[in-house]
């Protein structure tokens, strides 16, 4: 019978996993929408009033007395909003972003809403109106208001270890700038243009990272390298020589000087790549380029069978996340969930080198109940050593 | 004009290749249909093998699908007039809440390519613009598409209405997206899943009883 006792911090644990080592239990992570939230908070009794400003893909911080009550290791810290507003769009329920795109907010069917990309400001552009175009500037001071201050007081006065995102995606908001369909095309018949794009934003989020790591670099667990989605459900949606090409050497530059600059300031520090669906082909490359951790673990697209993944790189990647969010999280029930869980910690997380946690941002269609279950599945058969 | 050099060409994704034969093939007096079903489909199916086998990806396919495109703008007027090939009608969108596409605009192509009569009708659909689609085009089949787990429900709901309406024998539904599965296509009441768009092709040609060209 295992000792289900908790011998270290929540910090401890996620530091030790992240290392490659057993910590007393698996951690447990989680990044939420606003309706999932709300949800979550009315089902654990927590009438807490605070104001929520959702980003792009809805998610919100998860307050820490929320994450404490419900049992998170790792807390997801935001940055400040840029005191440069945004273009305005005269439809209330268009918007845009600081990069220029225009977003559509759409009701969901089941209640909740969902913002979806409905203009690509560079889908005619050339190569010289990318020079022409107005950038997001990194150096914006809204960007690091109070940012230093909070990420301390989370750092000193909770034990959480802090996960969270500075300069964010070059391959995918290359899409979201050019129209993904555009995008793919240039890949093929453009490649210059391809190029010239893609170092202009990596040179952006250099910027970021280059700001906000010096801000709050000591604090920081863990830093997500933002969301460069280079698989479908099927399949990658490039090749790996196209990838090697074109893509990652603005990957590698990037993630080389944030690295470097993170482990200046906290040697512990790891980063992480959160890359959705089929991308297996990809992780030896990804280790290469000094990748510490690979979310989400999308383990219902093909080739991301977790026992395949665990022995063919967990000695040298870690994971987060795996727990099904097309279909387990959503409708199964909470025996489904928890058997689920139960089986991703025991493909995943001996020796360490596992955060557990829901593949992507909980929709507003997860019921609470699910949350909980995989929780309770990690408090169950989540203590090392892990039984099979 | 050789229809091989029509289907490399298609193959190699070069539209300006693709765009010329088929116009030197209408000169020839090549029949229309001929050039569809000999050089485009046979072509587009390659790219949809290869795509299938992870040899071809999204860049490389729409490369194609776009080559293939130029060359159809000859066709289309002429098509129109007569009946093509399957003489099926295809309706394919995105469905309400959904604002997805290019999965959906990809599988359009593909069907488009293998000589069916594609009515994109975009996404966001609600279920009564599918159905009054589903009449106006006289539509053998409606291909719906999702990709958001939230966005199920909104699929389930537009093939429960067809399926409890008068149109239940006129056209079958085919589903398709991310989160969408075998099971979950059964489970709704849809008559076909397929996981890729070449596996849209084949479940279509069976549905229609269609020869399904072993591949």
């Amino acid at each position: 019978m295992t000792q289900k006792k908790k011998t270290m911090t929540k910090r401890e644990r996620v530091v030790t996993a992240l290392n490659h080592q057993e910590p007393d239990r698996v951690p447990l992570s989680m990044s939420v929408t606003i309706q999932a939230y709300k949800n979550l908070k009315k089902y654990l009794g927590i009438d807490l009033k605070e104001t929520l400003n959702p980003g792009r893909w809805t998610e919100v911080p998860v307050n820490p007395l929320v994450a404490e009550k419900f049992g998170l290791d790792v807390i997801w810290l935001p940055t400040g909003k840029p005191e440069k507003k945004p273009r305005q769009s005269e439809d209330s329920n268009k918007w845009f972003d600081s990069w220029g795109v225009e977003w559509t907010k759409i009701s969901l069917p089941k209640g909740g809403y969902y913002n979806e990309m409905s203009c690509a400001p560079l889908k005619d552009a050339t190569i010289k109106d990318i020079e022409d175009y107005e950038w997001p500037n990194p150096n914006d001071p809204g960007i690091i208001e109070g940012v230093r201050d909070y990420y301390q007081h989370i750092h000193k006065d909770t034990e959480f270890a802090i996960l969270t995102k500075f300069g964010g995606a070059v391959f995918e908001q290359a899409w979201y700038l050019r129209g993904m369909e555009k995008f793919l095309l240039d890949m093929v018949e453009n490649p210059d243009f391809v190029n010239a794009l893609l170092s202009k934003i990596a040179e952006i989020q250099m910027g970021y990272d280059e700001v906000l790591i010096s801000e709050t670099g000591e604090f920081v667990d863990i830093l997500r390298l933002s969301g460069e989605d280079m698989g479908t459900q099927q399949n990658p949606i490039l090749s790996l020589p196209m990838f090697r090409r074109m893509v990652r050497p603005h990957l590698e530059k990037l993630w080389a000087f944030a690295k470097e600059k993170l482990l200046a300031k906290n040697p512990n520090a790891k980063i992480m790549l959160h890359s959705c669906g089929a991308v297996k082909t990809f992780i030896p490359d990804w280790i290469d380029m000094k990748l510490d951790i690979l979310d989400p673990i999308q383990t219902k697209a093909k080739g991301m069978d977790p026992l395949g993944l665990k022995s063919d790189f967990g000695d040298k990647l870690s994971f987060h996340g795996g727990i099904d969010s097309q279909n387990v999280l959503p409708f199964g029930t909470v025996e489904e969930v928890k058997k689920f869980t139960k089986e991703h910690i025991q493909a995943l997380a001996p020796g360490g080198g596992y955060i557990c946690g829901p593949v992507h941002n909980v929709q507003g269609d997860v019921p609470p109940e699910n949350l909980i279950a995989m929780r309770d599945a990690v408090e169950e058969f989540g203590y090392y050593p892990i039984m099979k | 004009m050789h229809m091989d050099n029509l289907v490399k060409a298609v193959i190699e994704g070069d539209a300006s290749v693709v765009s010329s034969l088929v116009a030197q093939g209408l000169e020839e007096g090549l029949d229309a249909m001929t050039i569809l079903s000999e050089g485009l489909t046979p072509g587009m199916s390659i790219v949809g093998d290869l795509f299938h086998k992870g040899e071809y990806f999204l860049p490389e396919m729409l490369y194609s699908a776009k080559a293939m495109n130029e060359g159809l703008v000859h066709l289309e007027s002429i098509l129109s007039k007569g009946n093509s090939n399957s003489n099926a009608n295809v309706i394919i969108g995105t469905v309400k809440g959904d604002l997805h596409d290019i999965g959906k605009n990809i599988v359009g192509m593909i069907l488009k390519g293998a000589g069916f009569n594609v009515y994109d009708i975009g996404v966001n659909v609600p279920t009564e613009t599918f159905m009054k689609m589903i009449v106006e085009k006289d539509a053998d089949i409606l291909a719906l598409s999702a990709l958001l787990s939230t966005t199920l429900p909104a699929m389930e709901e537009t093939v429960r209405s067809i399926k409890e309406s008068d149109l239940k024998d006129k056209v079958s539904v085919i589903v398709g997206g991310a989160p969408v599965s075998q099971r979950f296509s059964d489970d709704i009441g849809a008559d076909g899943y397929a996981e890729d768009a070449p596996g849209a092709v084949k479940k279509i040609k069976e549905l229609l009883k269609l020869e399904v060209a072993a591949s």
